[in-house]
């Protein structure tokens, strides 16, 4: 098993290292430069600029530069905003984001599992088929059109709800219901056959016909097999919910890093890009780094596979 | 508790159906047998005969889209039929132990052999201490013949061999004692070498506990060897019932007699080809009216076709229904 | 259980003949697999609707921008914000009225459709009243408390009814331009991204998928490492950053998504061609003799294509909604060019004032997103109806 989590712990390492490789390069064959603005500045001050941030060195120095930066947490300077640092906008912007984000995940976990496992247990009874209906439409409406939606009924027509702005804790509802209902309507769904699927399994007869009460049938054998395939898709829902973030709060107004990341985008300031792209797939790599070794706690199979 | 004499399972007239899209499945078209206390008996007959469903309708255990249609059953004087759920359940825990035909995928893949079958032997009895159904655990495999029983009790299913998972399900179904124990196919996906050694485990469980064994094969070998009584299922039927050499020595139907020169000869290294019976085995959602074998029997005549024959006793053992045994075809000098 | 023989009936002794048995009929018509297919896809409702849903809006995208007699980027400022039903009021002498809410006054006639504007007499904002003139009547618009307009004696117009826009049906968005051309032909551009990338999914990953597949041992393995570790970045990130890097515009976002898309569907033909390969029947055909590229084509493609069309149709929604994130958040399409995502970003600031220009793409977008994946189930259930519930 340890093998198993070092091998997994040295993928997240190298694919971290090609992700921050690659968006360094990349960033930096951009033609133009950061500097060429629409009013072309005249050649001293564009030389001077790019002295002062070090873009007249060769383009080696600059990644190793670069890199020993990350080493130390430092992202560099940002080239809008002059005089901040895009430390400075990270540390500003984490903790709306990570309190939308951790409210999204308590929703989907809550609501997500339970919603299919119910339907599975009542199958072709109300609660499964109000459960298919509700999500089908959450899984396939895309989350900022769902924004829009919800936006539109709750806070405009209704007026329940505010519009944008977190200055209150009902800010963070609309959004992270947002963020959330994708996924816990396809977490719902695969619970839900996943279950089925168990409960058709010739182990769940042998309990049966042990005598076992019908609660210790159900928890103790067939959850813990239903909810395999529900912890491998809990990663891509994760990197899902992660990029859904850009676009909620843009819409909600969060200001969080996922906000700044898109005016970072339209204003092509690099470093913040670069920075926020190496900060938001270093989050869900970890976050694929634990529920791989949550997926090892609950199917001891691997082991086997794995060799 | 009444008592019906020494008679543990009585089964009168039982009927079950699957009810599918395509419309209804009569599985088991009135089946009746007696099994006493310490027999084994086996039940023959091919794919779809209704042999598997007969024992899952005894326990109540059949999948979603089945139901026990009609008739009754009686384990050890009491009405299975109109059991509770929670009656039911301790029926299924200590009287009743089933071995399934699949031991690659009716054992639970994440969840330690120990677990599964300490869990049987505390599901109504909470003053067993875990320590204490551990230990009963051990002793069970041990009985099943399963080497480095204290190792195993931790490991996983898919680390044993499909043997030694089969005799896990034995040790899981005789863990409190079981008064019979309906082994489904126990011996069909494994090899022939495993096969002896669980059928000698079976009679040895027999022999030490006196439950009450049903043996559900197609192999007329397997029966052989092991049963004392046999009965002949087919088309949700029953064929032929007797003693084991009643029904080899005597055999006193068509379709028993074709699954008897089934068997392949060893002694035939020849060439010449296997034989099996021509023709497939009957449609359950419409069932023929008559007898269900007579597509496929050598002696069919046209009684058989328009008329079920009833059961004509040959001796106080064995009965069987064909109409070659009435008394009126003999008469007329028809011989078997 | 009756023992006895029953003695009332007739039993005829006969011995039956060979023919009378019909030891071994089998019932029911025999049908071939894709003719089952399409029989259960064509009995499942939804999916055909949903086809349908499909054709018509493939139907709009293409003509329907052609029809409008508008293209997408004409602009008429004078008309902006104009929703797609508008209130005509309509003065005693017959004449009809529409206020725009940029505090103008049109001319239009009873149905709908606006002519002209209406120049003011006086339009001071201080007094918070402009004053109008026309055909001998004096008409007040009032913006003290709400838009009021009123006739020469401070009351309301005695008439007022709500019509459809016939300039612009759909309405205008926020620079004038109409609302019913962009959307159509910003159907043309989500679809088209979402199709030419499902085709370029389907060429590079079958391609992929299958030589690794096929071939097996060593190539198989680096093959799919490559593939494992693009797929670890997460693909949104991928394409953002591919984005910038390309600049806007329609051939750079296709472009883009196409180098990420690819990555599932190779993964899933490889996971066909692996099963097939080991199967019996492909076992038959080479111990039979038949050539390689036989197998492959008649015996591992149709078998595995089930699966890589239904894969194919649930990613079209994906990609149009990757598209329409991506112009959201201004890296897609570059304007005037619109597509869904583009008019949805435009809409969300007035989603206030004037809620259908984000409404109207939102609509379009799910509308088309259900239909491909109800399509798309359907076509899985109907392909293999053993994974149905």
């Amino acid at each position: 098993m340890l093998t198993y989590i070092a091998k997994r712990f040295v993928m997240m390492l190298v694919t971290m290292f090609i992700i921050i490789t690659a968006t360094f390069f990349l960033m930096h064959a951009i033609p133009g430069g950061p500097f060429s603005f629409d009013r072309a500045l005249p050649p001293r001050v564009e030389a001077a600029l790019e002295a002062k941030y070090h873009l007249d060195k060769p383009l080696m120095q600059q990644y190793l530069d670069y890199l020993n930066g990350i080493l130390h947490f430092d992202f560099g300077p940002s080239y809008i905003y002059f005089g901040q640092t895009v430390n400075q906008m990270i540390a500003d912007g984490w903790p709306a984001s990570a309190k939308l984000g951790i409210a999204s995940t308590l929703l989907i976990l809550v609501f997500g599992v339970p919603m299919g496992i119910i339907a599975a247990l009542n199958r072709n009874r109300t609660p499964d088929r109000v459960t298919m209906v509700i999500s089908t439409i959450g899984v396939v409406i895309p989350s900022f059109v769902l924004a829009t939606f919800l936006l539109y009924f709750f806070s405009v027509k209704l007026e329940w709800l505010p519009t944008f702005g977190v200055e209150t804790w009902q800010g963070y509802i609309l959004p992270s219901v947002c963020l959330a209902v994708g996924p816990i309507c396809g977490i719902a769904r695969l619970a839900r056959s996943s279950m089925l699927d168990t409960l058709n399994q010739d182990y769940m007869r042998t309990a049966e016909s042990k005598g076992l009460s019908r609660g210790r049938i159900i928890f103790a054998h067939g959850l813990r097999n239903s909810l395999i395939p529900v912890t491998t898709s809990l990663g891509v829902t994760f990197a899902a919910l992660l990029t859904g973030t850009f676009v909620i709060e843009k819409i909600y107004a969060v200001p969080g890093l996922g906000r700044y990341f898109v005016y970072s985008i339209t204003n092509r300031d690099y470093t913040a890009v670069m920075a926020l792209t190496i900060v938001s797939s270093a989050v869900v790599l970890v976050a694929v780094f634990i529920i791989d070794i949550l997926y090892v706690l609950i199917d001891p199979r691997i082991k086997l596979y794995d060799q | 508790m009444a008592l019906s004499g020494n008679k543990l399972l009585e089964v009168d007239n039982l009927r079950t159906s699957f009810f599918t899209f395509s419309g209804e499945v009569q599985a088991v078209r009135s089946v009746s047998f007696n099994l006493e206390r310490g027999e084994i008996v086996g039940v023959v007959g091919e794919s779809g005969s209704g042999k598997s469903v007969t024992f899952l309708s005894v326990t109540r255990l059949l999948p979603a889209a089945g139901k026990i249609t009609g008739g009754k059953v009686r384990f050890d004087g009491e009405d299975v039929l109109a059991m509770s759920h929670t009656e039911l359940r301790r029926l299924r825990n200590s009287q009743v132990g089933m071995v399934f035909q699949e031991p690659m995928t009716s054992l639970n893949p994440v969840m330690r052999v120990g677990t599964q079958i300490v869990e049987r032997i505390r599901a109504f009895n909470k003053s067993v201490s875990r320590r204490q159904a551990r230990a009963r655990a051990e002793h069970l495999l041990e009985m099943v013949r399963i080497p480095e029983a204290k190792t195993v009790l931790d490991a996983y299913p898919f680390e044993l061999s499909g043997g030694m998972r089969q005799r896990v399900m034995f040790a899981i179904a005789i863990a409190c004692n079981p008064k019979l124990l309906i082994a489904d196919e126990p011996t069909t996906a494994l090899d022939v070498t495993i096969q002896n050694q669980i059928l000698r485990l079976i009679r040895g469980l027999r022999d030490e506990t006196n439950a009450s064994i049903i043996l559900i094969t197609h192999d007329l070998g397997v029966v052989a060897e092991t049963c004392e009584r046999v009965i002949v299922m087919y088309g949700g039927m029953i064929m032929e019932e007797g003693l084991v050499d009643e029904i080899f020595y005597q055999t006193a139907h068509q379709y028993t007699i074709g699954l008897k020169r089934s068997i392949p000869d060893v002694n035939n290294v020849g060439g010449d080809r296997l034989f099996s019976i021509a023709g497939t085995p009957p449609s359950l959602i419409d069932p023929p009216k008559g007898c269900p074998f007579y597509p496929r029997c050598d002696r069919a005549m046209r009684v058989c076709v328009e008329h079920c024959p009833p059961y004509f006793r040959l001796s106080p053992t064995h009965r069987s229904m064909c109409w070659l045994l009435d008394p009126d075809f003999r008469s007329r000098g028809g011989a078997l | 259980m009756s023992e006895t023989h029953g003695g009332d009936i007739i039993k005829d002794w006969t011995p039956l003949a060979p023919d009378e048995k019909d030891a071994e009929t089998t019932s029911g018509v025999t049908t071939t697999y894709w003719q089952d297919v399409r029989r259960r896809l064509w009995r499942n409702k939804l999916a055909v609707t949903s086809l349908l849903v499909i054709i018509l809006i493939l139907l709009a995208s293409v003509f329907g921008p052609g029809l409008t007699g508008k293209t997408y980027d004409a602009q008429q400022l004078a008309l902006r914000n104009m929703p797609p039903r508008i209130e005509i009021q309509t003065a005693a002498d017959g004449t009809n009225f529409f206020i725009h809410p940029d505090l103008k006054v049109f001319l239009a006639n009873a149905d709908g459709l606006v002519t002209e504007e209406l120049a003011p007499i006086s339009a001071k904002l201080k007094d918070k009243v402009f004053v109008y003139k026309y055909n001998g009547g004096t008409y007040y618009l009032n913006f003290a408390a709400g838009i009021k307009f009123e006739d020469e004696n401070h009351q309301p117009l005695p008439q007022k009814k709500i019509v459809w826009n016939k300039n612009y049906v759909l309405g205008t968005d926020s620079i004038g331009r109409d609302m019913l051309t962009r959307l159509l032909y910003g159907g043309r551009i989500s679809l088209l991204v979402a199709f030419v990338v499902t085709i370029c999914t389907l060429l590079i990953g079958v391609l992929y998928g299958g030589v690794a597949g096929y071939y097996g041992g060593n190539i198989d393995i680096v093959l799919m490492r490559v593939v494992e570790v693009l797929m670890s970045i997460p693909s949104t990130i991928y394409i953002i950053l591919l984005m910038v890097y390309f600049g806007q515009g329609i051939y750079n976002i296709l472009i883009a998504m196409a180098l990420t898309a690819w990555l599932g569907m190779s993964r899933l033909v490889r996971g066909q061609v692996l099963s097939l390969k080991e199967q019996e029947f492909v076992l038959a055909a080479k111990t039979a003799g038949v050539s390689p590229i036989r197998i492959i084509l008649s015996h591992l493609l149709p078998n595995s294509i089930g699966p890589i069309i239904v894969s194919a149709t649930l990613s079209i929604p994906g990609a149009i909604a990757t598209e329409a994130f991506m112009s959201y958040i201004g890296l897609g399409v570059r304007p005037p060019m619109p597509s869904w995502g583009i008019l949805s970003n435009d809409g969300i600031g007035a989603i206030r004032s004037s809620p259908y220009q984000i409404l109207l793409p939102s609509i379009a977008i799910s509308l088309t997103m259900f239909a491909f994946n109800f399509l798309g189930d359907g076509l899985r259930d109907a392909l293999d109806p053993r994974l149905k519930d």
